[in-house]
């Protein structure tokens, strides 16, 4: 599902319209990506934790030119779902 | 490396400030998009929010694994997961602290470059520093030469007023003891005083002298203390720039004794005979420490006392050349401060993104907050107030003279303080 099909999913649950439904999704991740430089982790009941964590530097063979290279460490977003969430998805899909 | 954990409620409360919803209505908003995520994952598709990340299922493959209990092989069973991978706008602002790094090659080649680029450098930086070091003990030497004179006029003063009292000792001596040596003429001094105003008991008890002489110089230093006070404190004033007064003549008036005694035995000591009662006196205060050392050896271990009495000297000159260094220094910092500041060259541009602040630049290229002074100074053109920096403008930031922001350097933090208040004042 893109995001055309999510924003329209939204704004038909919530009775709004799609640039309204667009504008506050917009700020959610404002606000998401806020805390999570405030180095704050957010954790959904039933659905997972998000918070930042930092990947150490290590070193990369680039696979065509066979060069070394010395990749800087970075802080990511991190995603870890909910097991809650992870035994339904797994029931769901593995029925089918 | 999380400080803090915050709910979906936390989360809600704070998206309802923002997007001004009552708290209702943001929690339906929120709680809508979390779960239609969810639904969307159980049917097995992907959901994709702009700005912030794909959602997706994935597939984990069974694997064989080792039962940490009992060492056998075992199956995990294949299952799905929930793969999250962030969009780039969110992972170029989560990454923001670490965003001026660049891969590096390693190739081994370049490795051996960059090897020798680095071997270099520490090179240069030192020859420079040499060049420096070099320019300053000249300055140095310069500004102190009249001083030294001065130094030296203080330094035959009171070396004229030693030697008369050495040979007074040493006549006297002669008188009793004719056979005694050197390290005698030195011990000698040290009862200058004492022989001064106790000659004729010295002269009578010259041998219990030498066994209680300690207990003599502790009985006279606390005797002429008060009147000695003031004497010090004329000395002080007279001598320069504080080089402490042992720090030269120890060593240089033994090897006077040795060397020019006679020469100048014939000439000073009629007419310094009083200017010496004063400032032998003096000396003897200046030198009690040591010369206490000395004693207890020289009772103890009979050693030769040059060994001992030259020692103080190397110990001390590197403290007197410090402290000539450092108000130059400082002189030179004060001159780096007070000259207008003209940025030529520069080591990086920046462009300004919501939530950028000069002091995290600062932070990231001068190592503390507090130099964002100087990016402001060197971008003055483009931005109206320290406080209101426009997202999107393109900020250069300046090369700066490494004494400038010594972290370490308490007055480049002073003087980065006083510049922030200056531009924070005229902002408001």
């Amino acid at each position: 599902m893109n995001y055309k099909d999510f924003i329209q999913k939204i704004s038909a649950q919530t009775h709004l319209t799609k640039e309204e439904t667009e504008k506050l999704i917009e700020t959610a991740t404002n606000v998401f990506s806020e805390q999570l430089t405030g180095n704050k982790s957010i954790g959904i009941q039933g659905f997972g934790n998000f918070e930042l964590r930092k990947k150490e530097e290590r070193i990369i063979v680039h696979p065509v030119t066979k060069k070394r290279l010395l990749m800087p460490p970075k802080l990511t977003v991190h995603f870890k779902s909910s097991n809650v969430m992870k035994e339904k998805l797994n029931n769901q899909l593995k029925n089918e | 490396m999380n400080d803090e954990k915050i709910s979906l409620q936390e989360f809600i409360d704070l998206f309802a400030q923002k997007a001004n919803l009552k708290n209702k209505v943001a929690e339906d908003f929120i709680k809508a998009a979390v779960s239609l995520i969810e639904e969307t994952l159980l049917k097995g598709e992907s959901v994709k929010i702009k700005n912030f990340g794909v959602f997706k299922p994935q597939w984990i493959e069974p694997r064989k694994s080792v039962d940490v209990n009992n060492g056998n092989e075992i199956i995990l069973p294949g299952s799905y997961k929930i793969s999250f991978t962030p969009d780039e706008t969110l992972q170029s602002i989560v990454n923001e602290p670490f965003s001026y790094l660049e891969a590096v090659e390693l190739d081994n080649e370049n490795a051996n470059k960059k090897n020798e680029e680095e071997a270099l450098e520490p090179l240069k930086i030192f020859s420079e520093q040499a060049d420096e070091i070099k320019s300053i003990i000249a300055e140095i030497q310069s500004m102190s030469s009249h001083q030294e004179k001065e130094e030296n006029k203080e330094n035959e003063k009171k070396q004229e007023k030693l030697i008369p009292t050495e040979k007074e000792h040493k006549t006297a001596e002669k008188i009793f003891e004719p056979e005694k040596s050197k390290t005698e003429v030195i011990e000698n001094e040290k009862f200058e005083d004492l022989e001064e105003i106790k000659v004729e008991k010295l002269v009578s008890e010259e041998i219990q002298q030498e066994k209680n002489n300690e207990v003599f110089d502790k009985e006279n230093v606390k005797q002429k203390d008060n009147s000695f006070l003031e004497e010090l404190d004329e000395d002080i004033k007279s001598e320069p720039i504080g080089i402490p007064f042992h720090a030269y003549v120890p060593s240089e008036e033994y090897e006077f004794h040795e060397n020019t005694e006679k020469k100048r035995f014939s000439w000073i000591w009629i007419p310094v005979v009083l200017i010496l009662l004063l400032g032998g006196a003096g000396a003897l205060y200046y030198f009690y420490p040591p010369v206490k050392e000395f004693v207890n050896l020289k009772m103890v271990k009979k050693t030769p006392a040059l060994v001992e009495t030259t020692l103080p000297s190397p110990a001390v000159l590197p403290d007197t050349i410090e402290q000539q260094k450092k108000p130059e220094e400082v002189d030179s910092l004060q001159i780096l401060f007070d000259t207008p500041r003209a940025y030529s060259e520069f080591i990086a541009k920046e462009r300004i993104r919501s939530g950028s602040r000069l002091a995290r630049m600062a932070m990231r290229y001068y190592g503390a907050p507090e130099f964002w002074v100087y990016i402001y100074e060197a971008n003055r053109d483009k931005i109206p107030s320290p406080n209101d920096v426009p997202v999107g403008t393109l900020i250069k930031i300046p090369k700066l003279d490494a004494r400038l922001i010594d972290v370490s350097n308490p007055r480049c933090m002073e003087k980065a303080k006083e510049l922030s208040d200056l531009y924070l004042s005229i902002s408001k």
